[in-house]
């Protein structure tokens, strides 16, 4: 039954330096050994019989005994229950659950005076054997025009705890391939043999000291699973026309039949969203596309993929960008007018204003404007034609009606022409019901149309300030309209004046206003009271009204806030239209301190402190 | 619209492949010959441009010998349009069973005579895989119809130490390897008009 024991002396040599545990006095050389030899590998949980032969006798310790035997896990005594005595010089130990096994396991032997020594170790490694691979998935990648690889990968299962080797195997019925083994992991493996439009038959084997498992087969005709590289020398080009772009490409996947289908997706450069090509207008060999239906001058952004007709992996996506041609304005510019009249002659200062097309009406560059005025009757004013690349053009004329009309150019045309009326007097219906309000970080105007078909309006707004040099700005909405947001930067805590004129055709309704805020404030400032007179009972305050931009809002009410230096303070509500007040029943000869805060929706704030004294005689009747 | 053609022989009775996986097989095969025909042309041309004189010059056309397992595959339009599709699956498994054996022996003989071709040796190692998965995907076909195998001819390659010879033999080989593509790819497509998908 021993037979096979037999150990060189220079692998027992070499096992005991490895588990010298610390004997001053060296080894027992050859006095014994552990069957099973080392390395042994257990699977975690099973149970485990080694046996301690002992060589007996052995100088210079004399006769030695299975009874003298002691196991140590490590540094572990095992418990005497585990042990056996076979014969005088065989010992062994059971372990019924390797788990708690702690490596290495030695045999020691019990010498006179309690004194312990080692006689052989074993290391052991636990672990478990390999499960079953799953999920064994394959692609085949291009990497160069004429190369490609196959990448399997699969889930190798729990960990083993021991050194276990995975092996991807490949056949065709008349082929054995060889094996690949993967390099630094064990979950995937690639090669470099790849033949399309034959089946291949791939599974894994995992292989450890505790077993061998194997991995569904999986068939496969690479072509299907084929990953190409993306296509390259992508160029676009407009040409002379407008709304198309052609794509072309060369195709890096040339392995015949060419089934390729292609993803072409668009967009505009300063766009997130992607617009795609219907796949069934994509879905054979090609090297070009035309996009059409696309904006005139507009950069685009395109990008192209594509896969084997029969595959599930797209490549990568290539991308280009590119203009298209430009095409003639689309629309004429928003036409309107400012004017003053001249207090001394009642002439006008006439300013004609048109806003620039926004890129999706011009179309391209705007070149120049044309603009014709032109007097009606009774004027003696003949059509005067301007080339301008400018957007206003002000002129000195005599009061009167007039017909204006601008048109843009680009190097492709010129836009449709707009008009404006400008009559003498604003004499035709007017909107109602101007209001304004914020909504949404935007502030809105609404009105109510007049009963009269407008064509469009005009909407007209300046911040309100007290020096008169607040810049009006303006935007036209069409007749339909009657409900719209201001374009333009509208800031917190100003007021807006804002003013909605009615155009007709051959004619204009006065402008109707209103005033909003975008956000309200508190006032920047209250405001700053004074004694206007004062009596023997009674003082008449007075202060400035708080200028436009100190409001930061509208304002609600004041309050006026007044005590003598030991009384109790009185506050008296004030309206906002009032700039003095009246206080009434006051004390003789008495010291007051008063103080004015003003309201908004959002707060008040209160003006300086003012002290004044009452009369100590009845000098003044207020 | 147009009749399929009758195919020459029913779907093996005990086979389990259905009709349209047979079709799709054919259609597959078919796409394998049409992918080779590009391959060995290259290789052909390859070849000939790296053997040296007379290889490459214009006249230099010799007639192609036929090997045992390798014959000709050329037929009249009479003779081919009078086989049998099981004659004809079975030629052509013949000849891509023995065109493994012949190509491997010419890229033994290169990697002698043209060592640093290494561009040669990796397109004849891929035509040897390609007839491999030919013959395969035949056999394929063949067990699908039910039909044998026919006669084997062990292949047997030149042993000459000659270096003309070799490059000699191995430009037939080429040749026969692209011929029989072309033929196959022929094949396959009257196969595939029988078996329409």
């Amino acid at each position: 039954m021993f037979s096979k024991w037999g150990l060189s002396a220079h692998g027992v040599y070499i096992l005991l330096s490895i588990y010298y545990f610390g004997v001053s006095d060296g080894f027992l050389n050859m006095c014994g050994y552990i069957v099973p030899e080392s390395p042994v590998v257990l699977s975690t949980g099973s149970n485990f019989t080694a046996f301690c032969v002992l060589k007996d006798p052995c100088p210079p310790y004399g006769r030695i005994r299975a009874e003298q035997v002691i196991w140590k896990t490590k540094t572990t005594v095992v418990p005497k229950e585990q042990y056996s005595i076979i014969n005088e010089t065989v010992s062994s130990v059971t372990f019924r659950d390797t788990s708690m096994l702690v490596s290495p396991l030695t045999c020691n032997i019990l010498l006179p005076g309690d004194f312990i020594q080692n006689i052989y170790g074993i290391q052991i490694q636990q672990g478990f054997p390999p499960e079953k691979p799953t999920n064994l998935s394959c692609i085949v990648i291009q990497t160069q025009v004429t190369a490609f690889i196959q990448q399997c990968s699969w889930e190798p299962g729990k960990d083993t705890f021991l050194s276990t080797n995975y092996s991807l195997k490949s056949r065709w019925p008349n082929k054995e391939f060889p094996d690949c083994i993967p390099q630094d992991t064990n979950n995937s493996c690639t090669t470099s043999s790849v033949v399309f439009y034959v089946t291949l038959e791939v599974w894994v084997e995992a292989k450890n000291e505790l077993g061998v498992a194997e991995s569904d087969h999986i068939e496969f005709d690479p072509i299907k699973y084929v990953k190409p590289l993306p296509p390259h020398k992508l160029s676009l080009n407009s040409g002379e026309f407008p709304r198309i772009l052609k794509l072309s490409w060369e195709n890096r996947f040339n392995e015949s039949p060419q089934e390729l289908k292609y993803k072409i997706q668009y967009k505009t450069s300063d766009s997130t969203v992607w617009t795609e090509i219907p796949p069934e207008d994509t879905a054979s060999l090609r090297t070009s596309f035309t996009i059409q239906e696309l904006r005139p001058n507009t950069q685009y952004t395109i990008r192209l993929c594509y896969a084997v007709y029969s595959s599930k992996y797209w490549s990568n996506w290539s991308e280009v960008v590119g203009f298209t041609a430009e095409d003639r304005p689309s629309k004429g510019p928003a036409l309107w007018r400012n004017i003053k009249t001249s207090d001394s002659t009642g002439n006008w200062t006439l300013r004609l204003l048109w806003k620039e097309l926004n890129p999706s009406e011009a179309n391209g560059i705007i070149l120049k404007y044309e603009v014709f005025i032109s007097g009606r009757p009774p004027l003696s004013f003949p059509t005067r034609y301007y080339t301008l690349n400018t957007t206003q053009l002000t002129l000195n004329v005599q009061s009167g009606t007039y017909d204006v009309s601008v048109t843009a150019f680009n190097k492709v045309g010129k836009s449709p022409t707009s008009v404006l009326f400008i009559p003498a007097t604003d004499s035709k219906a007017s909107v109602k019901n101007v209001v304004a309000f914020p909504e949404g970080g935007k502030l809105w105007v609404n009105w109510t149309a007049p009963k009269e078909s407008v064509s469009k309006y005009i909407i007209e707004w300046h911040e309100a300030c007290s020096n008169l040099s607040c810049t009006t700005e303006w935007q036209q909405e069409p007749g339909s309209k009657q409900r719209i947001f201001l374009k333009g930067n509208i800031e917190p805590y100003k007021c807006y004046i804002i003013t909605v004129y009615p155009l007709y055709i051959g004619g204009q309704g006065e402008g109707k206003s209103t005033q909003a805020y975008l956000q309200q404030g508190v006032p920047a400032n209250g405001p700053t009271v004074r004694t206007k007179k004062l009596g023997k009972f009674e003082a008449v305050l007075e202060w400035n009204s708080l200028s436009v931009e100190e409001q930061n809002g509208f304002i609600k009410n004041y309050t006026i806030s007044y005590k003598t230096v030991t009384g109790v303070e009185k506050v008296v509500p004030v309206d906002p239209s009032k700039t003095e007040y009246l206080l009434s029943s006051l004390s003789s000869n008495t010291l007051y301190m008063v103080r004015m805060t003003a309201y908004t929706d959002s707060g008040g704030t209160t003006g300086p402190l003012f002290t004044f004294s009452t009369n100590r005689f009845g000098k003044f009747c207020i | 619209m147009e009749q399929p053609l009758q195919a020459d022989l029913p779907a093996c009775s005990g086979c389990s492949r259905s009709r349209q996986e047979i079709a799709l097989e054919i259609e597959r095969t078919h796409n394998l010959t049409l992918n080779m025909q590009v391959s060995s042309g290259q290789l052909l041309s390859n070849y000939v441009l790296l053997q040296g004189k007379p290889f490459g010059n214009p006249d230099f056309n010799p007639t192609i010998q036929p090997f045992p397992g390798l014959p000709l595959p050329a037929l009249s339009m009479a003779d081919w349009l009078g086989l049998t599709d099981s004659q004809r699956l079975q030629q052509n498994t013949l000849a891509f069973s023995s065109l493994p054996v012949y190509l491997a022996s010419v890229k033994r003989q290169q990697m002698e005579l043209n060592s640093p071709e290494t561009e040669l040796h990796r397109q004849l190692e891929s035509s040897h895989l390609h007839c491999l998965g030919l013959e395969n995907n035949l056999k394929s076909i063949m067990s699908s119809l039910g039909i044998m195998p026919g006669p084997a001819i062990s292949a047997k390659p030149s042993e000459s130490d000659n270096a003309f010879i070799m490059k000699l033999t191995g430009y037939y080989i080429c040749h026969l390897f692209r011929d029989w593509v072309n033929r196959c790819e022929k094949d396959m497509v009257l196969l595939a008009k029988k078996y329409p998908v």
